[in-house]
């Protein structure tokens, strides 16, 4: 079978699923008998044996069985979870990640049988209980609960009133009225595929009413390994016991004629007991009579809490190329539009109809891109969930006590964004653990708590999104950064003696340079912070640091929301148009120009107590201002964290959506220019970068 | 003479002036050619490169060639044309010329190659000269004339 298709998918799900076994055990060690937990990771781990096998990965497979075993021993209750098992669990995750890993680069899983780690495994069930080979085939039938009713599952379908209607009304008829069971094969690999087989082969001569679970749930292959249906048929029972068993890879197909009054019975007992099935939503689109939708959601509300089954999500994976394509396209919808605008304003034809029709495309055009960025958008989740494993394994490596506290996992970021923001994020937190937290006994002589903290913070704000690391440890000895520098030679003795608290911080970002005393593993190699610095300026970000000795310190980083399309405001500078990105923008003032004052040589302004400094674009961009130097001033005032600037320009044009292109490699030296944009009437215009001006 | 220029080592230039002389490029280098249009100036860039055009939604830099080689700034007429070279992964450049004249076909034996002599600084834009019925055309190196900047 050629599976090399399916790889991609693969990968990504693999990815998924051991994701969630760390953090499920994570959880475990923290509640070693919750058993949804280990539920949970059982699941996980199942699917990726499955997934292994199919795939051919027998190595993968081989120890992701052994793991599987542990925990359906745990599952069962014959194992106690103990410190050393999860440490081997987390041994082997690494190493099915290397598999994972290795089969990315080149579609093998590489030749490391990982003997040590399935020994350890073996041991912890032998410690646990003596020789139990079959456990999974074990687990697999606990995990249906429903198994007592043997073969006949059908009969603990309830029906719903339309349902029961349906089906009455079928019989009146003349027709037949059938429960059935399916079960299908444990080797098959596609059971959804086979179950949409048997209900196509039985809807030839009849029509499903019922099934569990419910279509839905059986195309997402969220089932075991069988299924059951009630249907109404022409034909005789055998007939479509022998079409449901013609499919291919089925084992087992169960039916009888279905006794209606005795399920009418049954079900109102049944009624009380609120059971964990939805069949309600089972009723498949062909089914001629429409539910009734005020009992149906009382019912599935009262049913939510009991129904432990995941949360159906219906998805599409998307290459990320494909939707960087439609954002292109969208980019040129919307130059186009500016071009109709600009094209309609100068006409000067513009009649209310076509003024009506264009305000109308710019909402739609906008809207477009809205949804357009939603999808490309995916919570930073998929990211930081991997911290609390590390965190945990810092802990171990570095002898102190901390716990990582995170908030705002569902803050959403640009797909690429979230990709790139994982290592500078893991830079901060190591750094936060090895160079911020002080040792426990330290941390207890000053009066702090034994176990110190991380936080890492998530939150939109306005048009960016900030994350923040903190952490309540020692703080940044400004001091002795200042020493460090000097003896780098990054900056001389008499310059740090004038550097502010600010600029001494600034150092850290500095190539080259560490603090720890001690080069450790886990940082401290002078390599993180320029890294991490760069890394988020080039998704046009920027890091800001407080810090307070002795409390701790944070550190923020702010990200646009978006990349490709921003809102800016047009700014004509000596008749050339140039674009500011509204996000930078705080207010625009109109001063005169005997309110410039000068201080230490420097042009700046006073506004409500705070003083700001000038900046006159035309002397950064070399041309002449075209404005009256009487008249009064146009400044923008921007904002780069909590430092402000006044722009002066000639003239504001306006508000508009813009579309960055970037400048190509030709033109890179101008730091000021960020980008450009082709304006509606075709010009290019120019993207001024707020924050290299400040 | 069909033959001739498909099995020889033969090569299609594109000739344009630069004031009275002629130069010739390479026509696998060449996207397009479009007329002059308005190049919004990128402050901070060496003089030669003198701003950015839009060249269908695309935002291409565009360079003087005249500055480059220390000629007479451009002078704009209607025949001056703006040429958009792409070279290796850099992306396209536009170059300014003055005109563009027409395609030749250089055998190899109509080029002869000029030995680099790094004393004459405009000679080192120049690969070699090809000899035709137009009379003498020089050809330009690219990699000179615009990778140089990077």
């Amino acid at each position: 079978m050629d599976v090399s298709q399916y790889l991609e998918i693969f990968l990504d799900e693999t990815d998924e699923h051991l994701q969630n076994l760390n953090t499920q055990i994570l959880q475990l060690e923290q509640e070693p008998d919750n058993m949804d937990t280990i539920n949970e990771i059982f699941r996980a781990a199942h699917s990726l044996k499955g997934m292994a096998g199919t795939m051919g990965y027998k190595r993968m497979q081989t120890l992701t069985h052994d793991m599987e075993n542990v925990f359906s021993e745990v599952r069962n209750g014959n194992i106690k979870v103990k410190a050393e098992m999860i440490d081997v669990l987390f041994q082997c995750l690494d190493a099915l990640d290397e598999y994972n890993a290795n089969i990315r680069e080149n579609a093998d899983e590489g030749t490391n049988d990982n003997e040590p780690l399935i020994k350890q495994l073996n041991d912890i069930m032998n410690d646990g209980k003596d020789g139990n080979d079959d456990a999974p085939e074990q687990a697999q039938t606990t995990e249906q609960p429903v198994e007592e009713s043997g073969g006949k599952k059908w009969l603990n379908i309830k029906l719903g009133d339309s349902e029961r209607t349906v089906l009455k009304e079928a019989v009146k008829q003349g027709k037949n009225a059938y429960g059935l069971t399916v079960s299908i094969q444990e080797s098959c690999i596609l059971k959804a595929a086979r179950a949409f087989l048997v209900f196509k082969a039985i809807e030839e001569d009849g029509e499903i009413i019922v099934s569990d679970p419910p279509t839905q749930e059986i195309e997402d292959e969220k089932f075991g390994w069988d299924f059951s249906l009630l249907i109404i048929s022409d034909s005789p029972l055998e007939k479509v016991i022998e079409a449901a068993k013609n499919v291919s890879e089925i084992q087992d197909v169960t039916g009888d004629v279905l006794d209606l009054d005795r399920e009418e019975t049954a079900a109102s007992v049944e009624e009380t007991e609120t059971k964990p099935e939805e069949e309600q939503h089972a009723v498949p689109s062909a089914a001629p009579v429409p539910a009734t939708p005020v009992k149906s959601d009382k019912k599935a509300e009262e049913k939510k809490p009991a129904a432990n089954k995941p949360v159906v999500n219906r998805t599409v994976r998307v290459d990320i190329e494909k939707l960087d394509t439609l954002m292109n396209l969208v980019s040129e919808l919307i130059i186009a539009k500016n071009s109709l605008v600009s094209a309609s304003t100068v006409s000067g034809s513009s009649s209310t109809a076509v003024n009506e029709q264009i305000e109308y495309l710019e909402s739609v055009t906008t809207s477009l891109h809205e949804s357009v960025m939603k999808v490309r958008m995916v919570p930073i989740e998929s990211t930081v969930s991997k911290f609390p494993r590390m965190v945990r394994d810092l802990q171990k490596k570095l002898g102190k006590k901390m716990e990582l506290y995170m908030s705002g996992e569902e803050t959403e970021l640009d797909r690429t964004v979230v990709d790139e923001i994982g290592d500078p994020l893991m830079h901060l937190l190591r750094n936060s653990a090895d160079h911020g937290l002080e040792s426990a006994e330290v941390r207890k002589e000053r009066g702090k708590p034994e176990v110190g903290s991380i936080f890492l913070d998530a939150y939109q704000d306005g048009n960016n999104v900030v994350i923040e690391v903190r952490d309540d440890g020692n703080g940044i000895d400004t001091e002795a950064v200042r020493n460090k520098a000097i003896e780098r030679g990054v900056i001389t003795p008499e310059q740090a003696e004038n550097m502010s608290e600010k600029d001494s911080i600034e150092l850290l970002f500095n190539a080259g340079f560490s603090t720890a005393k001690v080069v450790s593993d886990v940082s401290g190699r002078g390599v993180g912070l320029d890294v991490v610095k760069s890394k988020i300026e080039a998704l046009s970000g920027e890091v800001e640091v407080k810090s307070k000795l002795g409390e701790g310190s944070s550190w923020i980083i702010r990200l646009p929301l978006t990349l490709a399309i921003i809102q800016a405001l047009m700014v004509d500078i000596g008749n050339e148009k140039y674009a500011i990105s509204l996000g930078a923008i705080q207010t625009i003032e109109d001063i005169p120009p005997h309110d410039v004052k000068l201080v230490q040589a420097k042009e700046v302004i006073q506004l409500r107590d705070l003083v700001i400094p000038l900046i006159r674009l035309n002397e950064i961009l070399d041309i002449e201002s075209k404005k009256d130097p009487e008249e009064n001033m146009v400044v923008v005032i921007v904002k780069k964290g909590d430092k402000l600037a006044g722009l002066v320009v000639d003239e504001l044009i306006g508000q508009q959506e813009i579309v960055i292109k970037p400048l190509g490699k030709y033109v890179s030296k101008c730091k000021v220019i960020s980008g450009a944009t082709v304006l509606g009437d075709g010009e290019v215009a120019l993207i001024l970068d707020a924050n290299t001006l400040i | 003479m069909e033959e001739l220029k498909t099995t020889g080592e033969s090569k299609q230039f594109i000739v344009i002036k630069l004031g009275e002389e002629q130069y010739g490029i390479d026509i696998k280098y060449i996207e397009n050619i479009v007329r002059m249009q308005h190049i919004t100036r990128v402050p901070k860039v060496d003089s030669y490169l003198k701003g950015v055009i839009n060249l269908r939604g695309e935002v291409i830099p565009v360079m003087s060639i005249r500055v480059k080689m220390g000629l007479q700034p451009d002078k704009e007429t209607k025949s001056s044309r703006i040429i958009i070279l792409k070279l290796g992964m850099n992306g396209q450049i536009g170059v300014i010329v003055d005109e563009v004249k027409e395609v030749v076909t250089l055998e190899s034996d109509q080029i002869e190659k000029i030995a680099y002599d790094s004393k004459e600084e405009k000679d080192s834009f120049l690969y070699g000269v090809g000899k035709c019925a137009g009379g003498l055309i020089s050809l330009l190196d690219l990699n000179s004339v615009v990778l140089e900047n990077l």
